[in-house]
């Protein structure tokens, strides 16, 4: 019941068009009291009852004084968050299951803001002051879902200033998406079978298999791969020398064919098939990535990395 | 988890805020309550400044068993007001200890709301309401430093007492507006201590007993401006005599709902609680002022249910003629027997002379032997009567009444005791008179045939000077002499008592009859409760939106008007009275040439003021120093 209520004002919020960037305006803040401000209430309403029971005109009186602080603090409150400008939020991709940082921008152009929380759920991050004409960053640390692309969570940012007995608050999200990519499984995809499935693709590519020989030692230098050092020539004093193969070569240049894999459960699939990229990635190998039409030409780098776990994130077996 | 989050700060402004909140009380409470709250007080303290560990869970159960154990042992009852309130202040320390979230901080804070307002139970003062107030307004404060981020309580103090302004003034709104009831929805709660309160009982020393009480026992203000020569207050009457005290009848006989009298006069009076059923009146009541007050047969005013345990204010019609109502019977002559045997005889053989020589002759009793007036009287035994009259002869005003009394009736003429006050303090400046405990006096009516229930005071009869002053200058030397150190405070009082009065009148005593009364002023009378409670709402709605549109616009006009249009409003407003100012359809060339032409004391200094004005407001180059040269220009501009 909770969640559809939720979720209604969600899609109402989408409509109303909270878009990032915001300035929250009057009719955009929700304001309810906190539950000390219930409790605080319940006071005055028991001092109100024993009073007017009694004819005790003081307890009215009080009462009331403590009403109308009631009342009037929540223009305080509101003005809190009121004339706040959201200016943009970054969210970060991320691996499922693990936590996707998001950043705001923010910047007060009326009065300086104090005590603003923004959150997610039960994530938050408070934001003690904004002093005006100011950006502040703030970064939000929330939980990934599954695997998937997601439109950008509704924010919601709030502030129960000055006396903690009502809460103003105000819904936001970007066009921003949410991309979650699947988590890495434990171990990669081993290199041979991956080898033995670029055979399978095409022998044409490896004309060179010739060459897949040890060729000798080259000088180290900085920045080569640790793990072809000759250790045994080191052991003997000579120095560091670098293993090189032909073979290797042909490896430099690894695709992986999404299609030819056989892994029955979908999610382990694309688990093992992230794990392999950010493997092969940490080597400094150039490795491409085709799924059904979709073909990324094999290359090397964050950037590279990105398109192919994006892609990975994206899948759809439809 | 979140362990025990003892934050220093907020929990000493917390304690702060609980301590300015009991400051009052410790004045109203008694001395043994003061001590046990001072050592939870001393406790607390030393925990706030970070001397002991603050307690754990456990030792905060044992320490509220423990006080609520000593203050009921004290007590006997915890739910009454001498034993609940101190329980909620100690409790309330104890609290400070238990915080571990935001909610408890603000819990504690409400608690504190709690304790200013159990000080209402004690005193309903005008400067006890500015005290709760400014003390509400700190916890606010305190309330507003615990959320904020800064930790700036000068701040929150200064934002606390924007919110707090407007909130008193609705409050009083709401106050004057909000239906009235004219009973209690439930029975009412409070079993009191008799404090202090005229005696029920008049025997020796019952009066005299409060001579040095001088609490005020009621304010009255006469509703004829002339001087009011007033000076007696009924308030018991005393029929029986059993030998040693004289009783009222208990409940005193229903008289007739209003006595008829061809002099009728007015007055207001607050009454202090006097803990038990009978009203204070003027005179002689003519009818009662509330529908659970009725008037009895001896003309006093008594509560048919509760005690007088609030302050009550009520207007009463009374007068000075001497009422024929009850006629007497049999219990006014009833003596008991074998007791004052040489009064007896005395009165017996004054039977023959006719019922106003049989007066009078006791009156000249007391006149011709010299008898003390006195604080102090000696120790009487069985027949105190025979004592006082024959032998000793000292005396406070309950042995002279009885004795009188007694007489009387021993001479056969119907007589009965009246309990009340005589004198009143006058303060000019609130047009009122103060009555104290120490003006509790006692005297005697005496049925005289046709002239009804004529008022004898046998003590004035032998002591005249007790008419004109009061007890303090009677027994000057009786009084402490400190008190004349603070004689040089007496206006000051006088002015605080008048507040107070005023306060009393106009707040405290604000009623449904006046309610009625004020909606009448309104021009709306006989309004439902409903009716009423739509109108509360209207005005609500109306005040609300009223001070929330024109805050805005203020806001906003003051936003938009620049700077340099506001100084040359300054400096038209320095003109106007000299025709000189720029018309609405002027353009300010035209304005310009208009000044050139005129024959204007500063003119040069003018025409340079709107040259800088034009350039600064329509160059679009806007430099500040154009702005103080016009602020330069306006300080010199003098007519």
């Amino acid at each position: 019941m909770k969640l559809k209520f939720h979720n209604l004002i969600k899609n109402k919020l989408r409509a109303k068009k909270n878009k990032v960037p915001l300035k929250i305006k009057k009719n955009q803040i929700y304001i309810l009291p906190t539950r000390p401000g219930f409790i605080f209430l319940l006071v005055v309403l028991v001092i109100f009852a024993g009073s007017f029971n009694e004819n005790n005109n003081m307890g009215l009186l009080f009462s009331f004084f403590l009403f109308f602080i009631f009342l009037f603090s929540t223009r305080e409150t509101r003005n809190s968050i009121l004339d706040l400008k959201i200016n943009s939020i970054k969210i970060e991709n991320s691996f499922a299951f693990s936590k996707t940082k998001v950043e705001f921008n923010l910047l007060t152009n009326g009065k300086e803001k104090k005590a603003v929380k923004i959150n997610l759920k039960d994530k938050f991050v408070k934001i003690e002051f904004l002093k005006n004409n100011l950006n502040i960053n703030a970064k939000l640390f929330i939980d990934s879902k599954a695997r998937g692309i997601y439109r950008c969570p509704v924010f919601k940012i709030s502030s129960s200033f000055p006396y903690g007995i009502f809460k103003s608050f105000a819904y936001f999200y970007s066009d921003e998406k949410q991309i979650v990519y699947p988590s890495p499984s434990k171990t990669p995809i081993p290199l041979t079978k991956l080898k033995s499935l670029m055979e399978i693709q095409g022998k044409t590519k490896d004309k060179n298999k010739d060459e897949d020989e040890f060729k000798g030692l080259k000088n180290y230098v900085k920045g080569d791969n640790i793990k072809r050092i000759s250790w045994k020539s080191y052991s003997k004093g000579l120095g560091l020398f670098i293993k090189d193969f032909n073979e290797e070569k042909s490896f430099d240049k690894i695709i992986i064919y999404f299609d030819k894999l056989k892994i029955e459960n979908l999610e382990k699939k694309l688990s093992k098939i992230c794990k392999t990229i950010l493997e092969l990635e940490a080597e400094g190998l150039k490795y491409g990535l085709e799924i059904k039409q979709i073909k990324i030409p094999p290359n090397s780098g964050p950037k590279h990395q990105k398109i192919c776990l994006e892609l990975l994130a994206g899948y759809d077996d439809e | 988890m979140m362990m025990n989050n003892f934050k220093p700060k907020n929990s000493t402004l917390i304690f702060l805020s609980i301590v300015f909140s009991c400051i009052p009380l410790l004045f109203f409470l008694e001395i043994k309550t003061v001590i046990i709250v001072f050592f939870a007080f001393i406790f607390n303290l030393l925990i706030v400044l970070g001397k002991i560990k603050p307690p754990g869970k456990k030792t905060i159960l044992f320490l509220t068993i423990v006080f609520t154990l000593i203050l009921t042992i004290n007590f006997k009852e915890l739910f009454s007001r001498d034993a609940g309130v101190p329980l909620l202040i100690i409790m309330s320390f104890l609290k400070i200890f238990e915080i571990k979230t935001l909610r408890d901080e603000l819990v504690a804070c409400f608690l504190s709301f709690f304790i200013l307002l159990s000080l209402i139970l004690f005193s309903t003062s005008f400067f006890t309401t500015i005290y709760m107030f400014i003390s509400a307004v700190f916890t606010l404060s305190v309330m507003g430093y615990i959320n904020s981020p800064d930790k700036n309580l000068f701040q929150n103090i200064k934002k606390s007492i924007l919110i707090s302004l407007p909130s008193i003034i609705f409050a009083f709104v709401l106050f004057f507006f909000f239906p009235r009831i004219q009973t209690s929805l439930w029975g009412k709660q409070g079993s009191f201590k008799n404090i202090s309160g005229f005696a029920q009982t008049i025997s020796p020393g019952s009066v005299s007993s409060l001579a040095k009480n001088n609490e005020i026992a009621f304010k009255i203000k006469f509703d004829n401006n002339h001087q009011s020569l007033e000076k007696y207050f009924r308030g018991i009457v005393f029929n029986s005599f059993d030998g040693t005290s004289w009783h009222p009848d208990n409940p005193p006989l229903k008289g007739p709902t209003t006595f008829k009298s061809s002099t009728s006069k007015k007055a207001f009076i607050i009454l202090n609680p006097t803990y038990s059923k009978y009203i204070i009146s003027p005179d002689y009541p003519l009818n009662s002022p509330e529908k659970q007050i009725y008037l009895t047969e001896n003309s006093t005013l008594y509560s048919i249910f509760f005690k007088i345990n609030d302050k009550k204010a009520y207007e009463i019609e009374y007068t000075n003629q001497s009422p024929t109502y009850p006629k007497p019977s049999k219990k006014h002559l009833k003596l008991p027997e074998n007791f004052n045997p040489l009064t007896l005889e005395l009165g017996s053989q004054w039977r023959s002379f006719p019922p106003e020589q049989r007066v009078y002759k006791g009156i000249e009793f007391l006149r011709k032997n010299k008898f003390i007036y006195t604080l102090n009287p000696p120790k009487y035994g069985k027949n105190y009567i025979d004592e006082f009259l024959f032998d000793k002869r000292e005396g406070f005003c309950e042995h002279f009444a009885s004795s009188f009394a007694f007489l009387m009736r021993a001479a056969k003429i119907p007589s009965r005791i009246t309990g009340g006050y005589l004198g009143g303090e006058e303060n000019p400046i609130g047009g009122f008179f103060s009555l104290r405990q120490s003006d509790a006096h006692a005297w005697c009516e005496v049925w005289l045939g046709n002239k009804g229930w004529i008022r004898i005071d046998p003590t004035t009869e032998s002591t005249p000077s007790r008419l004109e002053e009061n007890m303090e200058q009677i027994f000057s030397s009786d009084f402490n002499s400190g008190r004349s150190f603070f004689k040089f405070t007496k206006p000051f009082t006088k002015l605080t008592d008048a507040l107070n009065f005023f306060w009393d009148q106009k707040i405290i005593s604000y009623n449904f009859n006046i309610q009625n009364e004020f909606f009448k002023f309104l021009g709306l009378k006989n309004q439902s409760f409903l009716k009423k409670s739509a109108l509360l709402i209207f005005v609500c709605f109306f005040l609300f939106f009223w001070v929330y549109f024109s805050l805005k616009l203020k806001v906003k006009l003051q936003s938009k008007k620049s700077k340099e249009l506001i100084l040359f409003e300054k400096m038209q407003k320095k003109l106007k009275n000299k025709n000189f100012a720029k018309k609405p359809w002027e353009g300010y060339y035209e304005y310009l040439k208009r000044i050139e032409k005129s024959n204007l004391k500063n003119q040069e200094l003018i025409k340079d003021f709107i040259n800088i004005f034009v350039l600064y407001r329509y160059s679009g180059e806007k430099s500040e120093k154009n702005i103080v040269k016009m602020k330069m220009i306006l300080k010199k501009l003098r007519f």
